[in-house]
């Protein structure tokens, strides 16, 4: 399962898409599982359960705080809801409902967001989600899944539906390179170490995981050790992975494609304060992007491997 | 013609179903697919002689008490008993009379079929359709939310009392449910979406028999089941939390799709404020209903007209209120929300109103029943002072 230090990045399929054929699984193979959208079923892939299972698709139309609280009526029913919207969408114009009729209650509903980060290029800041993290981890009884690749992806929802209590996935536009071979096991709240490492580690999640590799790829070259984590799991974050990693390597760099304030890295920040200090340079977003192609936007917003090489540097000099 | 008859019938049970009606207190009833029939045997019936008693019956066809009685042995027992000497003068004279609807079967589903091909079918609370019975109901719901704002310091007396005749006529006549099952999937469900008049639903769930009448004096305090908004943590037998204006509608259409789903024929119903359906997410939750079709919905605004900040027109004026439920694809039915023949009528019509769902428009007095809370804004979110419960209870004795 684990990648040799050499990475190579090749393309798989996006997180979406694989979010889309899971569900179709799932839903052959549990009648309970049932769908709710809001105009966005072609973009959400939620189009592929929607042609199999007509009648358990809910087409609610562009309101999301109505899709949120049939999704919460169905799950007090028996039903295992998935709604699902842009992220930006859902969380943000949902959060009302999801803090009174999902998260305070504990209803059995998953929300899934498409189209995270700066990473859908084109469309621009209006529809790019860089606040759902933050949105997500401050619901109480949220479990928060930020899957790298088509397998997390398929594993995420699958742990999801089995899982019984609210769930957000937040998942991604572009096809999202591969970091996992098929085999690949998850376990819910621990975070997988990629590359193992001594000097410093990455701490990575969602499509930053493969830049993470990269990174560790070129810092080997200059005779650096990086390990990379890949955190899967935001909410339960695994704080024993993060305290032996500050402690075997001594610095860290947290990478997300969110708000560098809220998101993965204050998390992270907490939970080294409370187990084990330790220096970390953190690697995100401070404000609103614009339209571009994915590509060039990672680029000129400082979320690729060399961003990392350099923050990587920078916490080396800061360790004790 | 008639489409059924009905008529009661001397019946004996086995001493194990005697003891089942007693330890339940709650009817038991019984149908006859084949020969189109149902018996209902209330709780007291076996009161009187150990093991004999007197059953309801509904039927397609006239039969004679006699006919019914051996039917409904054979079905229940395995074998038709012989009667007392005392009791067959008096079963003879027994007859069927002609009524128009069949309507018991609705009460109940099939849970378990016995030996002549009937089946034991699992029944409601015990329906009360008497308006003044419900009347008396309704006082004693009123004494208590005076008595729990008062004793809790806080709360939203003026809401809870504007909905009383409706949450009454709801869970005494119109729903289906069992306050020994609160888990019954089929039970009809009801979501207060104003959980601010928590202390109207939290009355009628402890007289209904769910939840302790003593302990309705800790409404608000720590610990306490009767939480400040309604909160299923707490009490599991709430269908949802709600307190946050404007979401219970959805929830319920998200209930009855499932009951669709399902192939169930369970009806949801959601209470409303009128001030809540300023919300936008109402108007939502109203086009896809229509939309859908949802007909296994209904709604219920208690209009009220006053609100927090004052009154509803002039805060932010609904009308016309029916035009846009209408314009929103809804089946309204407007009416006096005291009246409680009324509602039992509309009840009745939003549950054959099919292809869309139901809206009741109830016009009410916002502190109903004691006359210095009615149409006072005060009384919105402000409890009543010991000195205002004394009077507020002679008033409502």
């Amino acid at each position: 399962m684990l990648i040799a230090a050499k990475y190579e990045k090749k393309l798989g399929a996006a997180t979406r898409e694989a979010f889309g054929r899971t569900l179709v699984e799932l839903g052959r193979e549990n009648p309970d599982i049932v769908v709710g959208d809001a105009d966005l079923t072609k973009s959400t892939m939620t189009t592929y359960f929607a042609k199999e299972f007509p009648d358990r698709l809910f087409e609610c139309g562009i309101a999301e705080a109505n899709m949120v609280g049939i999704g919460a009526g169905l799950a007090l029913a028996g039903k295992i809801p998935f709604v699902s919207s842009f992220s930006a969408f859902v969380m943000t114009k949902g959060f009302e409902q999801l803090r009174v009729l999902v998260a305070y209650p504990n209803v059995n509903l998953k929300v899934v967001g498409t189209h995270s980060g700066i990473s859908i290029g084109e469309d621009g800041p209006s529809q790019m989600s860089i606040e759902e993290i933050a949105l997500a981890c401050a619901l109480p009884n949220f479990v928060v899944l930020s899957p790298a690749d088509e397998v997390a992806t398929r594993w995420a929802v699958r742990w999801a539906a089995q899982h019984k209590g609210p769930v957000f996935i937040r998942t991604g536009r572009p096809k999202a390179p591969i970091v996992y071979n098929s085999d690949a096991h998850f376990e819910i709240g621990k975070a997988v170490e990629l590359v193992p490492g001594t000097d410093v580690t990455i701490v990575a999640t969602g499509l930053m995981v493969a830049e993470a590799l990269l990174a560790a790829g070129q810092l080997e070259g200059e005779g650096i050790s990086a390990r990379v984590l890949d955190i899967h799991t935001i909410k339960p974050l695994d704080e024993d992975a993060l305290e032996r990693a500050a402690r075997e390597t001594g610095a860290l760099v947290v990478v997300e494609e969110h708000l560098v304030d809220s998101g993965l890295g204050v998390r992270v920040a907490q939970a080294l304060a409370k187990r084990c200090p330790a220096p970390v340079e953190f690697i995100g977003l401070t404000g609103y992007a614009e339209s571009g192609s994915p590509d060039e936007l990672l680029d000129k917003y400082g979320l690729r491997a060399p961003n990392i090489v350099q923050a990587a540097r920078r916490v080396l000099a800061r360790k004790a | 013609m008639p489409q059924a008859w009905e008529g009661e019938a001397d019946l004996r049970i086995s001493e194990g179903l005697v003891a089942v009606l007693r330890k339940s207190a709650r009817p038991l009833m019984f149908r006859f697919p084949e020969r189109e029939f149902t018996l209902h045997i209330p709780a007291h019936a076996f009161e009187q002689y150990p093991v004999f008693g007197i059953a309801r019956y509904q039927a397609r066809e006239p039969y004679t008490a006699a006919e019914i009685r051996s039917l409904a042995e054979r079905g229940i027992i395995g074998r038709p008993a012989k009667l007392p000497a005392a009791r067959q003068a008096a079963a003879r004279r027994r007859r069927p009379r002609p009524v128009s609807d069949f309507g018991v079967s609705n009460d109940a589903l099939p849970a378990a079929t016995l030996a002549g091909g009937c089946d034991m079918l699992v029944a409601s609370m015990e329906r009360i359709h008497d308006p003044a019975a419900l009347a008396s109901i309704c006082k004693q719901i009123r004494r208590h939310i005076i008595t729990m704002t008062g004793a809790a310091k806080s709360g939203h007396p003026g809401g809870s009392l504007s909905a009383v005749e409706i949450v009454v006529t709801l869970y005494w006549d119109v729903m289906r449910h069992d306050p020994a099952r609160p888990d019954w999937p089929d039970r009809d469900r009801f979501i207060l979406s104003k959980g601010h008049a928590a202390p109207v639903l939290y009355a009628a769930l402890a007289e209904c028999g769910y939840t302790p009448k003593e302990t309705l004096n800790t409404l608000r305090k720590l610990g306490s089941i009767y939480q400040g908004h309604p909160d299923k943590r707490f009490l599991p037998a709430l269908e949802a939390s709600t307190g946050s204006l404007g979401e219970g509608l959805s929830v319920g259409i998200g209930m009855a799709l499932a009951a669709r789903l399902d192939g169930k024929d369970y009806r949801t119903y959601v209470l409303l404020g009128d001030g809540e359906i300023q919300e936008g997410q109402i108007w939502e939750a109203a086009m896809f209903a229509s939309f859908r079709k949802v007909d296994n919905l209904c709604a219920i605004v208690d209009y009220n007209k006053l609100q927090l900040d004052g009154f509803v027109k002039e805060i932010l004026d609904l009308e016309p209120l029916a035009d846009k439920w209408r314009a929103f694809g809804w089946h309204v039915i407007e009416l006096d929300g005291h009246d409680i023949p009324a509602l039992q009528k509309a009840f009745a019509e939003a549950a054959s109103t099919k292809g869309k769902p139901t809206v009741i428009i109830a016009h009410t007095v916002k502190g109903k029943g004691v006359s210095f809370m009615e149409n006072n804004p005060k009384y919105h979110g402000v409890a009543p002072t010991p000195e205002e419960v004394e009077l507020a209870l002679k008033e409502l004795a």
